[in-house]
């Protein structure tokens, strides 16, 4: 593990198994995987449908428990956090519009100052230029002071990314975070989040189907298999592509790669 | 119109509500010797004056401070289920705590308060009271404590609300089996009982209700941040670092108990818990909590107290069912969010 | 409608034919029935609300079954109203009874007609020992009321009558016993806003089981000491202000100043703090509307099941300020109640106002007769 600041590895998973418990019974997504994500990395997390990628993106989340294995933030095992320390760490986007009522894009920012502020949800000085910061990043400055019910689907999604910036993780995860934008949003946020992790330093995984766009800015892709391995790779591996071809049943005649 | 002076105007009006709850009723009294009498420590004696001075003491002033708190306690509630729940018709009933009280309180009146025609209550009558009270206060508390307990292990809110409503639906079939073998004299006490009423509380009920109200107050205001959390779901809410599962059960405990006790000193009040809110976020522009909570507190306690002077037209001898009025202020509120569409209606 | 003027023109035409008998039954105060005599029969009308209300008005020929000409009687009836199958025939005196309320059975007490009654609708809304326990050995069969009403055993019990109260809506056993094939008469007696109409339907009790002229003799003397103890309540001076009944749930309900009850404070010299409210339906009033008035009252009746002060004052604690709680001036009319809540002032009161009103005349004017004891009120103490 590298201990400067650029590139250590965040998070680890050792002997993780995703699944739920489904009428008492246990079902398993993924098989034991061991994972590790990088600061100022994207790593796109692919493959076909039911898969497993919203289960394995959420475990790591922290919003459901594993089956089985260990995970580290930092070194720490994840009990070991409370949910506010965690929340500091990491921060993410989900996937479909969520409508959180009528209050202004600017608002909603602040919200990802949570894990930061007092129980009155004071805003310090700080947290103000934190939240300007994150509309910039974002690309959403001009809408800070727009309704949130009043954006478009690609303008909500860039304030919900700005909210997740505004949080300061050093991890960001995001579940099909293009799904219902048209094809320029879509390049926008990819490139968006690759300025990000590359200038935050921090780590981002993405799940998405747009196979294109993701494998473009990712450093690192894991491929979820349809009996719930995981396969890690990058996009230069030509064994990698073969595999990819495979996962996804396409006919050589489309080609994946560059 | 900036916020606060929004908040002064709402200040402004619970206050002046609450003096024309004070003023206003169905026995005349001077404007100036209601005045004398709140404000100062002269003694009276005799005629009109005693009977003016035990009016406004006993009957008013209990009846105003109880509609004002019942008015906070229930809008709260309401606020704190919408907001849970992200269901803009929840309201402190929606899990079926205040079924659970009637229920409680159908048993006591129709069963156990037996009579023939013309008697309404019987043996236990003279303490008919504390028997209401504590039927409600612990059939409100038992529907809480399963809620609460199928909380700990459901994760989906949905499933909680469905179980909140067949709660609901249980008891109030409960009560029709009871209605149906109960006597006249046993259904009137009973019937009189739902239309609700701030009117039954003494001095010592006023007391207790005031610093319960008060004391409610101080969680409330620390919900005004994780309720802003939940604006945007539980899954986000978690994430930012909520404990949601704890916020859950104080949002849940805060409302019912409350709503139990309310129930119990006026009866079932509905309506004001699910229109209010809405009110609130409409006058406040937004839907962000810092706002719309003391906002809805202030909106609760006037309508609450409106609700109060109406059924007590000046004038008029008798009483109008509380609920009955409270339901016509409420219904075309209700109806006003759902005809404005889910998006400006400032709630999922 | 039609029936009504039929039946004057027979009326008629029996009188100007036959020599009428007379009729014991004259009834002066009651407004809720009368009966007209005929030669052979009598008809019975039952107008509650009084006679001049024909909505609710049903006529019932009564036939002396014990006469050998009753066949003859009724089929001649029956000639008469060709087309009419609703034509209601009692065949008196009665000698098996369903009541559908408690308030029937003094007046099989006064007839010593007891095992005329078969079924009663609850028992635990009974007052008279005597019924209880024929009830509890089964002798005497419980069927329920309103919704709750089991049909079937009443059937199976062969009344040869079911008496019901009047009342509208769901709890108007009229129409389900009647397509039901039982015979029903109606009593409209709780209606009577004078307690002597309402104790004149003893009479229609003697003439169902029989008993006509013990039931007017019966009637004359509760009539006379009624009306005596009413006159030398009216030559006193004392005029003590009286209030009634307690409130619930913030709501206080009394009696209007046309009422029964108040007809009795009226009686015995007693002035009714709302004797001026013109009508005989209860006044509903708003707590502090009927507490200012009520805080000066010299005497309050009426307080449910309270059985002392200490449970009124934990009530509602603003009693202790009525003039009347602090005089010791509270007295509830459940002397005589039983263990299941049951009032016998609702029950035999109704047919002896003579003894409520002695009772409340040693209230209000304890000098006229002080060696009454009271009979249906009790001082809380």
């Amino acid at each position: 593990m590298k201990r400067d600041g650029r590139n250590r590895e965040i998070f680890i998973a050792s002997d993780l198994t995703t699944g739920y418990h489904h009428r008492g019974q246990r079902r398993i997504v993924s098989v034991p995987l061991h994972l590790s994500l990088r600061c100022g990395g994207v790593t796109a997390l692919i493959g076909p449908n039911g898969s497993g990628k919203s289960t394995l993106l959420r475990t790591i989340a922290g919003m459901q428990p594993a089956l089985s294995g260990e995970m580290f933030l930092q070194s720490r095992e994840y009990e070991t956090y409370s949910v506010r320390e965690r929340a500091r760490l990491i921060s993410v986007v989900l996937t479909g519009r969520s409508t959180p009522g009528h209050i202004p894009a600017g608002r909603l920012v602040e919200l990802g100052r949570y894990p930061h502020t007092n129980v009155l949800d004071r805003l310090t000085e700080r947290d103000h230029r934190v939240v300007a910061w994150a509309l910039k990043a974002a690309g959403a400055e001009e809408l800070g002071s727009r309704p949130v019910d009043e954006l478009s689907d690609g303008e909500l999604q860039k304030v919900m990314i700005a909210r997740a910036l505004a949080q300061e993780p050093k991890m960001i995860l995001l579940d099909e975070p293009t799904a219902f934008l048209d094809i320029t949003r879509k390049i926008e946020l990819m490139h968006l989040l690759k300025t990000i992790s590359a200038e935050q330093n921090t780590a981002v995984l993405i799940s998405s189907h747009d196979l294109e766009l993701v494998l473009r800015i990712a450093d690192t892709v894991w491929l979820l298999d349809e009996e719930g391995g995981l396969h890690e790779g990058t996009t230069e591996d030509k064994e990698f592509s073969g595999r990819m071809h495979e996962v996804f049943r396409i006919p050589s005649a489309f080609s994946l790669d560059d | 119109m900036s916020k606060q002076y929004r908040f002064l105007l709402l200040s402004l009006l619970v206050f002046a509500l609450f003096l024309l709850d004070i003023f206003i009723g169905s026995v005349r009294i001077p404007f100036d010797e209601t005045l004398r009498i709140l404000f100062s420590r002269q003694k009276f004696s005799g005629g009109d004056y005693e009977i003016w001075n035990n009016v406004v003491l006993l009957f008013r002033l209990p009846r105003a401070v109880t509609a004002l708190t019942a008015g906070v306690g229930l809008s709260l509630g309401g606020l704190c289920m919408q907001t849970l729940f992200r269901n803009p018709l929840a309201g402190p009933s929606v899990l079926g705590i205040t079924a659970g009280a009637n229920f409680a309180v159908a048993l006591v009146v129709l069963v156990l308060g037996a009579g023939a025609a013309g008697q309404h209550v019987s043996a236990l009558s003279g303490h008919y009271r504390l028997f209401v009270v504590g039927a409600a206060v612990a059939g409100a508390g038992g529907v809480l404590m399963i809620v609460l307990l199928i909380s700990r292990f459901v994760g989906s809110v949905t499933i909680l609300l469905l179980f909140g409503l067949m709660c609901g639906y249980l008891a109030n079939s409960l009560v029709t089996l009871l209605i149906h073998f109960a006597s006249a004299g046993q259904l009137q006490a009973y019937i009189q009982w739902t239309f609700g009423s701030f009117g039954s509380t003494s001095q010592s009920d006023m007391i207790f209700l005031t610093v319960l109200a008060a004391v409610l107050l101080v969680p409330a205001v620390l919900l005004i941040k994780p309720m802003n959390a939940f604006l945007l779901g539980q899954e986000y809410a978690a994430s930012m670092g909520v404990h949601v599962k704890r916020i859950r059960i104080i949002l849940i405990s805060l409302t019912s108990v409350f709503a139990g006790i309310i129930t119990a000193y006026c009866g079932p009040v509905t309506f004001i818990g699910v229109a209010v809110p809405h009110i609130a976020r409409g006058v406040m522009g937004t839907s962000d909590h810092r706002m719309v909570l003391p906002a809805t507190l202030l909106l609760g306690a006037s309508t609450a107290l409106f609700a109060d002077l109406i059924s007590h037209t000046p004038g008029f001898p008798g009483v109008l069912p509380l609920n009955a009025i409270t339901a016509l202020i409420g219904v075309p509120v209700v109806i006003w969010v759902l005809a404005r569409g889910s998006r400006r209606a400032g709630i999922v | 409608m039609r029936i009504q003027y039929l039946l004057s023109a027979v009326l008629i035409l029996f009188c100007c034919t036959m020599v009428p008998a007379v009729s014991a039954l004259d009834v002066e105060y009651a407004g809720g029935f009368s009966v007209i005599p005929g030669e052979g029969f009598s008809i019975l009308k039952v107008h509650p609300g009084g006679e001049k209300n024909h909505r609710n008005e049903i006529t019932y020929f009564i036939i002396d079954r014990r006469r050998k000409d009753s066949t003859r009687i009724r089929q001649n009836l029956r000639n008469s109203y060709p087309g009419y199958s609703d034509l209601h025939f009692i065949e008196v005196p009665v000698d098996r009874f369903i009541l559908l309320s408690s308030t029937f059975v003094p007046p099989f007490h006064y007839f010593q007609c007891e095992e005329s009654i078969a079924g009663i609708d609850s028992i635990d809304n009974l007052y008279d020992t005597q019924l209880k326990s024929r009830l509890k050995r089964k002798e005497v069969l419980e069927v329920g009321n309103g919704p709750a009403l089991n049909l079937e055993l009443v059937l199976a019990a062969r009344p040869k009558l079911v008496m019901v109260n009047l009342i509208e809506g769901e709890w108007n056993m009229v129409p389900r016993l009647e397509a039901a094939g039982v015979p029903v008469v109606v009593n409209g007696d709780y209606l009577e806003s004078s307690p002597l109409g309402r104790a004149e339907w003893m009479k229609f009790f003697g003439l169902l089981l029989g008993r006509e002229d013990e039931a007017q003799r019966r009637f004359d003397l509760l009539k006379e000491r009624y009306q005596s103890l009413s006159a030398a309540a009216g030559r006193t001076d004392n005029r003590p202000s009286v209030t009634l009944n307690i409130p619930l749930t913030g709501s206080w309900v009394v009696p209007g100043g046309e009422s029964y009850m108040a007809a009795f404070l009226k009686a015995a010299g007693a002035d009714y703090l709302w004797k001026d409210s013109g009508s005989s339906s209860s006044l509903i009033l708003d707590g502090e509307t009927a507490f200012s008035r009520s805080v000066a009252a010299d005497i309050w009746l009426h307080q449910y099941g309270i059985r002392s002060l200490a449970e009124l004052a934990a009530v509602d604690g603003r009693f202790t300020r009525i003039k009347a709680f602090r005089n010791g001036q509270v007295i509830n009319n459940d002397a005589r109640t039983s263990s299941s809540g049951s009032n016998d002032f609702y029950e035999s009161g109704p047919y002896q106002p003579d003894l409520i009103l002695a009772d409340l005349i040693s209230i209000f004017q304890p000098e006229l007769f002080p060696e009454h004891t009271l009979y249906y009120y009790r001082y809380l103490e």
